[in-house]
């Protein structure tokens, strides 16, 4: 079975990057035999990526030429990155030596680590044939810097990239209320009483996070919501479907223009904040009552809708909610509702 | 497709016909079950405020005898939650979209039924209040620990998105109010505000902890720095910096700092004094901040100019004042936090700040025995910072001589 599979995959590998075509190389064979046996002219016509970084190699002897060859391959085959660009597979080894052995303590800095090789990988189509040596990727920086207008604080933090072999790191969340975005995540370096701040490596800032946070909050039912278009898209008729969906995009609409409101609302009540105390407050809390009496009506419009939906709707719904919920969910508030709304 | 369609409405009506008689066993439960109680909680959930949460928290928390809890029904909400009903309302209101719960992905209590946002809110608040474990807030309200957990951090994001606007740089018409309130209570004209820095200690786990964490007296610690204006009213806060970083790097790192640098903060018209010099927008700061031109410290003993000290010191107070508040009705951030993220910790500390200032915002008041007895921060030592900026000291000289000639 292995061996049916394995020369499948071998036929189109050898056929992708050129290697001899032969029915009695199988996998073991070709890892210990290749290096004799491929011509290396052949190969490196085949794939012409592969021309730099061999001119800096080829000193090296043709051992580390053959075993590139089969990392590169095997990167290919077990979608280890993109074989094509060479370059990165030595690039990746460049980093691996780390200038400062903190970063690897926690599992967070595995992004921190991953980014510099894409920054890399974003240099890298520039056309200067640089050799990967730390001082040519500054270069590289830099002249990415004449191109770009960055912020000094991000020359701040390639510089120290580079410059701060002796400092430690620790990642840090800081809110800073005179910042805009309030919140942002610094990597801060520190070698006794120095201490230099950079962006954090990657992009994961919080904001992102929050977004997404802040979507699946106002979007509760929603959610549900879809995966119980899932459900019942396997289970419903078409048109249950589609009615099923108009229902719910009425809902998003009506979601959609509460929480708009609401918005408006929020920053009038900050304009009015920032005037004064006591009776700005008195007009936040007159502008809530206003909001909270929207909100009871288009949740009563909400709730009416679902009622519909879930008049037309299958058990699956119900299936959906959890046990420790159903009394509520389902029974409960119903009747409550519409005791409320007579 | 018309057979297709016809197995689905087969199909349809199956499921129609269980649904229709799991509704009914439901009806029938909830008609045996549902109590008046339920009623008015399920209905509280979706609209209107619900009350329901206070009657059997005070019922479980009652005053006893020798107890610290007031007898009175009002004075005992302010001391579980350190905020008035009427602030208490005015806050549910600024978080009610974010912590509404939706069944099903709604939070719920031990008995199911699903948590109100007042009650939500109530858990969060006193959780932050009296900085209890998770275990025995929830005890008070009969929830359990994970959904104190839950439900306090929710209340922190919601909080730290709606309730932005009670922190930040006043406008220039309060601006103006702050530097004549400044100048009125401590003769500083100009003044808009007072500086000052805390540390929030923490523990963390002895392995993969940085030092930086670790500050002068050996203790991990976040730092907290804060402007306040006459009124302890936070108006500007950074946090977030390791606690073994220096107070003046803590400045120089700030926003603030930044843009009283770049003259975008600060930048208001000098005040003319008497004897022809003029005095520029400036906070205070103590003795462990540099001297800069818009950041006024003391005198070093040796040098002091008769009184200028006192009056300083009197301003800056306002800052120390805010931070006993704090750290006093919030007591989350005065007890040591068992490995808290340090991602969120940020969070908990602004929230509270925002609390603080809603509490003011709101014409509602700190009781005087909930703020710290002692200072913020016990222990540490003000290291006297030596940076001196040559236009900071004329700066200080001319309101030494101001202060001097309007004895």
């Amino acid at each position: 079975m292995l061996c049916s599979k394995s020369s499948k995959w071998l036929h189109r590998l050898r056929s992708s990057r050129g290697f001899p075509d032969s029915d009695h190389i199988n996998l073991e064979h070709f890892l210990s035999n290749s290096l004799h046996k491929i011509d290396p002219q052949t190969s490196t016509d085949s794939a012409p990526p592969d021309k730099r970084p061999r001119l800096e190699k080829r000193d090296d002897g043709e051992a580390i030429q053959g075993r590139d060859m089969i990392n590169n391959a095997l990167s290919e085959l077990f979608q280890m990155g993109e074989f094509q660009d060479k370059s990165r597979i030595k690039r990746k080894k460049s980093c691996r030596k780390q200038q400062c052995p903190r970063i690897c303590v926690l599992s967070t800095n595995s992004d921190a680590q991953d980014v510099p090789v894409q920054k890399d990988k974003d240099s890298s189509p520039s056309p200067l044939p640089l050799p990967l040596t730390p001082n040519n990727r500054r270069k590289g920086k830099e002249l990415n810097q004449e191109l770009k207008v960055k912020e000094r604080v991000e020359e701040e933090e390639e510089k120290c990239h580079w410059d701060l072999s002796g400092y430690s790191q620790t990642e840090v969340t800081v809110i800073d209320t005179s910042v805009p975005s309030w919140k942002f995540e610094k990597m801060l370096y520190r070698r006794k009483n120095v201490w230099k701040v950079g962006d954090k490596k990657g992009k994961g800032l919080m904001s992102s996070d929050r977004k997404k946070r802040k979507e699946i909050l106002n979007e509760n039912g929603d959610v549900r919501k879809k995966k119980l278009k899932l459900c019942s898209s396997s289970s419903k008729s078409g048109d249950a479907e589609e009615g099923g969906l108009k229902k719910k995009k009425k809902k998003k609409r009506l979601k959609a223009c509460n929480s708009s409101k609401y918005v408006e609302n929020e920053e009038a009540i900050a304009r009015s904040k920032s005037t004064q105390g006591h009776e700005h407050c008195k007009t936040m809390v007159a502008a809530y009552e206003k909001k909270q009496d929207n909100c009871s009506q288009v949740q009563e419009k909400s709730f009416s809708l679902k009622k519909q939906i879930d008049g037309g709707s299958s058990v699956i719904l119900i299936k959906s909610i959890p046990p420790t919920n159903k009394k509520d969910s389902s029974g409960i508030p119903k009747s409550n509702v519409k005791s409320m709304q007579k | 497709m018309p057979p297709k369609k016809s197995k689905h409405e087969i199909a349809l009506k199956k499921i129609k016909l269980k649904k229709d008689s799991k509704m009914k066993l439901k009806k029938k439960k909830t008609t045996s079950s549902s109590s008046n109680a339920v009623a008015a909680v399920g209905g509280s959930e979706n609209r209107g405020v619900d009350s329901e949460w206070w009657n059997s928290f005070w019922e479980k928390n009652s005053p006893i005898s020798g107890s610290m809890v007031p007898q009175d029904e009002e004075e005992g909400f302010k001391y579980f939650f350190r905020v008035s009903k009427k602030t208490f309302e005015y806050i549910c209101s600024l978080v009610r979209e974010d912590l509404i719960s939706r069944p099903p992905s709604g939070l719920i209590n031990i008995e199911g039924r699903l948590l109100s946002v007042e009650k939500q809110v109530a858990i969060a608040l006193r959780r932050l209040a009296s900085g209890e474990s998770q275990v025995s807030v929830g005890a008070s309200f009969g929830v359990g620990q994970s959904t104190v957990s839950q439900v306090t951090w929710r209340f922190i994001e919601a909080m730290e998105e709606r309730g932005r606007h009670h922190l930040k740089w006043p406008e220039d018409d309060n601006l103006q109010k702050i530097k004549s309130e400044f100048e009125s209570s401590f003769n500083l004209p100009n003044c808009c505000g007072a500086i000052d820095a805390t540390h929030i200690v923490m523990t963390l786990p002895a392995v993969q902890t940085s030092d930086d964490w670790c500050d002068q007296i050996r203790n991990y610690s976040m730092l907290v720095q804060a402007i306040v204006d006459h009124k302890s009213r936070f108006l500007d806060l950074v946090t977030g910096w390791p606690g073994g970083m220096t107070v003046p790097k803590l400045l120089k790192f700030s926003g603030f700092y930044k843009l009283c640098e770049s003259g975008e903060r600060l930048n208001g018209n000098p005040q003319s004094i008497p004897g022809g010099s003029e005095i520029r927008e400036f906070i205070v700061g103590g003795s462990n901040y540099p001297l800069l031109p818009w950041l006024i410290t003391p005198y070093n003993e040796n040098d002091e100019v008769s009184g200028f000290n006192t009056v300083h010191e009197a301003a800056r107070s306002v800052a120390v004042k805010a931070f006993s508040q704090l750290k006093g009705s919030w007591r989350i951030l005065n007890k040591v936090m068992w490995r808290p993220d340090k991602k969120k910790l940020p969070s908990i500390i602004v929230v509270c700040c925002l609390l603080h200032n809603i509490i003011i915002d709101c014409g509602d008041y700190i009781k005087p025995d909930v703020s710290l007895s002692c200072h913020h921060d016990l222990g540490y030592a003000q290291q006297w910072c030596k940076q001196v900026e040559p236009l900071g000291r004329k700066m200080r000289e001319n309101l030494a001589i101001y202060l001097e000639n309007s004895k």
